[in-house]
């Protein structure tokens, strides 16, 4: 079958579902399919610019290309999932979130805009038409599934996926440090991690992997660490290769990782294939579906004192931490996450 | 319902500050209503009824403003209380109320008097009245032609309303031409609410010579005060009436002149400006109201309503929105037979007084039914609600207006049939 995966890309942003979009494409053509990636560039200001890449998007052909049939296309990202196909399997990572979750909200930008209200309901219509287009219709994960119940009324089924290079993660004896790794970005919340970290009683010490969207941010991360007196337990180590991570990972004592709202999140299912505990938040959407609170993991509250606490407690209970990061392992294992049955739904 | 309501409101001097005044008591009945200025003051009464926030266009706080269901415009042709508005309302689709249907004073007012900027005044001139608008608006700018001739032929309405998804007018001739126009808003008719503050009694009045004429308000030479006086002094029974004159009057040495040239001193009397309830008690005691206009910029009259809240019958001209009227609640007078039919009904009067008091009497009760504030609250909200389910709608014709700039450049439109109909349905497919 010949298969476009039809997704989103800002120019020079890369990050979890760039990933995904490449481990897709690698599983269907182990699968014995022909699948590529079709991106189209996103920019979302001035936010008439939203509207202009929806049209673009509708007015794009992908039926058929020198010829030969596209068999079918699976939409992952706003506005790409608009290109209509007759055979279009939707697996939503998220829809445009300002628009939906986050609109109101800290995190979100549409809100401030004069015509902010118009172009979101312009959104919403043009979603609930473009979901009715498809065959069929995944979500990343339970917490995009039941946005999109809560928003659009639309029933889909939660299918999750490994991340990439699952079968090298593994554990091994612990350092003194937790890990961070994702985006630098205020929605992945390192400032409340920063924050937590003047409130600890234990000397915690944090690794940060990640790049910044914008340098801004990284700058003044650095500069609340410094306001805190917390520049020794917050190391920041900038982009690291895919095998540093996996290392960090491995010696790691645990994994923080407390997003507002994340759609699935690689970082926790990397931290359980590492036999690693997670910390995570009660408000951070998709970690919540994989950690179990004293089982696999710690759930704090979304504040510095909560979270402080929860990594005390990984740091001051290191035998119960590797109890947790060997239960997390085996909650990962029996859920029988793989790629042959991601493929085998979304082309079935 | 939440509703941002822009509008002036006292102690700005406008009457449509009064009318967001009277009008809010009722209209918060059926929606929550949050009161936007652009002044750092206001009379703190208006906050028994809803809250009020201050904007400036330096740093909207649309945040805020995206909070509630729909943005509500008030839109007159005083560019001192409603150029800020206009600027919001470009900026975030919302309901326009029309209080004025020919905005050509409003944009003069913008443009040659804040902004001195003939450029973007032509280039708006000629948006919307090609070629030639734009040399009149050159005639304009250089004297020529003045603001009343320049709105009479190129009232520039539909300029307020580039950003709108819905209007909402006074007069069925406006929602009319709106309809026919254009195809592209949710338009509604509303009839002008009004709410009397007089307090006495409309019963009782006697109806014997000398009867009482009355005029009243701002008398600019479209009020045809002169063709009155002239008509009234033709008249061999003019000694039977007696004309109050009330309000500011256009050249008032002039109009002293003429009243003593035509004979009408003993007859005729210029009281100026006086307070509210002093005109109301003269209405009260009148027994022929003269409202006359010619040419009219169309709007509702709130006078008239004045005039028939006292059950006042009335001269009109029969133009704009006076001529939507009953001729069971006014007398009209043709604008190309003044004298002819001013002189009529000033006989009509003297020969049966009592069939003109039917006249004031219908008007009272159509001001009862139709001019209330409860009907006019209601339409408000039932446009307020169709015009959100259209926001997203009006998208389409910025598309359509960018793609067809675009297109022009490098497409022979005699040729791009399916092109354009591909465009056409992925708008379609946003928009609607």
């Amino acid at each position: 079958m010949r298969v476009l995966i039809v997704t989103t890309q800002v120019p020079f942003i890369r990050g979890g579902a760039e990933i995904h979009a490449e481990e897709l494409v690698k599983a269907l053509n182990t699968e014995g399919h022909e699948a590529e990636i079709v991106a189209i560039p996103f920019k979302w200001y001035p936010p008439e610019r939203i509207l202009e890449h929806m049209l673009a998007c509708r007015l794009l052909d992908l039926t058929e290309s020198c010829g030969q049939v596209v068999d079918r296309i699976i939409g992952m990202k706003f506005p790409a999932y608009l290109i209509p196909h007759p055979q279009k399997v939707m697996w939503l990572l998220h829809q445009y979130r300002s628009a939906y979750d986050l609109w109101g909200t800290h995190y979100g930008d549409l809100i401030n805009a004069a015509n902010g209200l118009q172009i979101r309901e312009a959104i919403v219509n043009a979603d609930n038409k473009a979901f009715s287009e498809c065959i069929s219709i995944f979500a990343n994960s339970q917490n995009v599934a039941k946005r999109l119940k809560y928003f659009n009324h639309i029933e889909s089924i939660p299918l999750y996926h490994p991340p990439r290079n699952a079968e090298t993660f593994y554990c091994e004896n612990t350092e003194d440090y937790l890990f961070f790794p994702s985006r630098l970005w205020s929605i992945k919340r390192q400032e409340l991690v920063i924050k937590a970290l003047a409130e600890t009683t234990n000397p915690v010490r944090i690794l940060f992997a990640g790049k910044a969207d914008n340098n801004e941010y990284n700058e003044y991360l650095k500069k609340l660490a410094k306001k805190l007196g917390v520049t020794k337990k917050a190391v920041f180590l900038g982009e690291i290769s895919e095998k540093e991570k996996i290392i960090t990972y491995a010696r790691s004592l645990g994994v923080v990782y407390p997003p507002f709202d994340e759609d699935y999140g690689y970082v926790t299912l990397e931290a359980m294939l590492s036999s690693k505990p997670v910390v995570t938040c009660t408000d951070s959407g998709g970690s919540l579906e994989f950690v179990r609170h004293e089982e696999t993991g710690l759930i704090a509250e979304p504040n510095p004192k909560s979270f402080a606490a929860a990594m005390d407690q990984l740091w001051e209970n290191r035998s119960w931490a590797q109890a947790l990061g060997k239960a997390g392992k085996e909650y990962y294992d029996s859920l029988n996450i793989s790629w042959s049955t991601v493929v085998q739904k979304l082309i079935s | 319902m939440k509703l941002n309501w822009f509008s002036p409101i006292p102690p700005a001097q406008t009457g449509i500050a009064e009318y967001t005044m009277r009008l809010l008591p009722i209209l918060t009945n059926y929606a929550e209503v949050l009161v936007w200025t652009d002044e750092p003051k206001w009379n703190l009464d208006i906050e028994k009824y809803a809250k009020v926030r201050q904007y400036n266009l330096a740093s909207v706080p649309w945040k805020e403003i995206n909070q509630a269901d729909l943005n509500i415009y008030h839109i007159g042709n005083n560019s001192n209380f409603h150029y800020q508005i206009w600027q919001i309302s470009k900026q975030c689709p919302g309901l326009v109320i029309l209080h004025d249907c020919r905005l050509q004073h409003f944009f003069a007012g913008i443009y040659r008097e804040k902004h001195n900027d003939w450029q973007i005044y032509a280039s708006y001139m000629k948006q919307y009245y090609g070629v030639e608008g734009e040399q009149a608006s050159l005639r304009f700018w250089n004297g020529d032609l003045t603001t009343e001739y320049m709105a009479e032929y190129y009232p520039l309405t539909f300029l307020a309303l580039e950003n709108a998804v819905g209007v909402v007018t006074h007069t069925k001739e406006v929602f009319q031409k709106i309809l026919k126009h254009k195809n592209r808003w949710v338009v509604g008719y509303a009839p002008l609410p009004y709410v009397s503050k007089w307090q006495g009694t409309r019963n009782g009045k006697v109806i014997t010579p000398p009867y009482r004429l009355i005029i009243f308000g701002y008398l600019g030479s479209n009020r045809r005060l002169e063709v009155f006086l002239k008509a009234l002094s033709n008249l061999s029974e003019k000694n039977q009436f007696r004309l109050d004159i009330y309000g500011q009057v256009w050249d008032k040495n002039y109009i002293c002149h003429q009243i003593q040239q035509l004979g009408l001193t003993n007859l005729v009397k210029l009281h100026g400006f006086v307070e509210e309830a002093k005109l109301d008690s003269a209405l009260a005691n009148a027994h022929l109201a003269i409202n006359l206009r010619y040419p009219t910029m169309g709007e509702a009259s709130v006078s008239q309503l004045r005039i028939w809240s006292h059950a006042l019958p009335s001269l009109v001209t029969q133009v704009g929105w006076y001529a939507e009227q009953s001729e069971s609640t006014v007398a009209f007078v043709r604008p190309d037979h003044e004298i002819e039919d001013i002189q009529q009904h000033l006989k009509n009067f003297l020969a049966n007084p009592l069939d003109f008091s039917h006249l004031g009497e219908n008007g009272w009760q159509l001001l009862q039914d139709y001019h209330n504030l409860e009907n006019y609250s209601q339409a408000i909200i039932d446009i307020a609600k169709k015009s959100g389910k259209f926001r997203h709608t009006t998208i389409a014709y910025s598309f359509a207006d960018k793609i067809g700039e675009e297109l022009s450049n490098w497409i022979n439109y005699e040729r791009v049939d399916m092109d354009i109909r591909g465009v056409a349905q992925a708008i379609h497919f946003i928009s609607t």
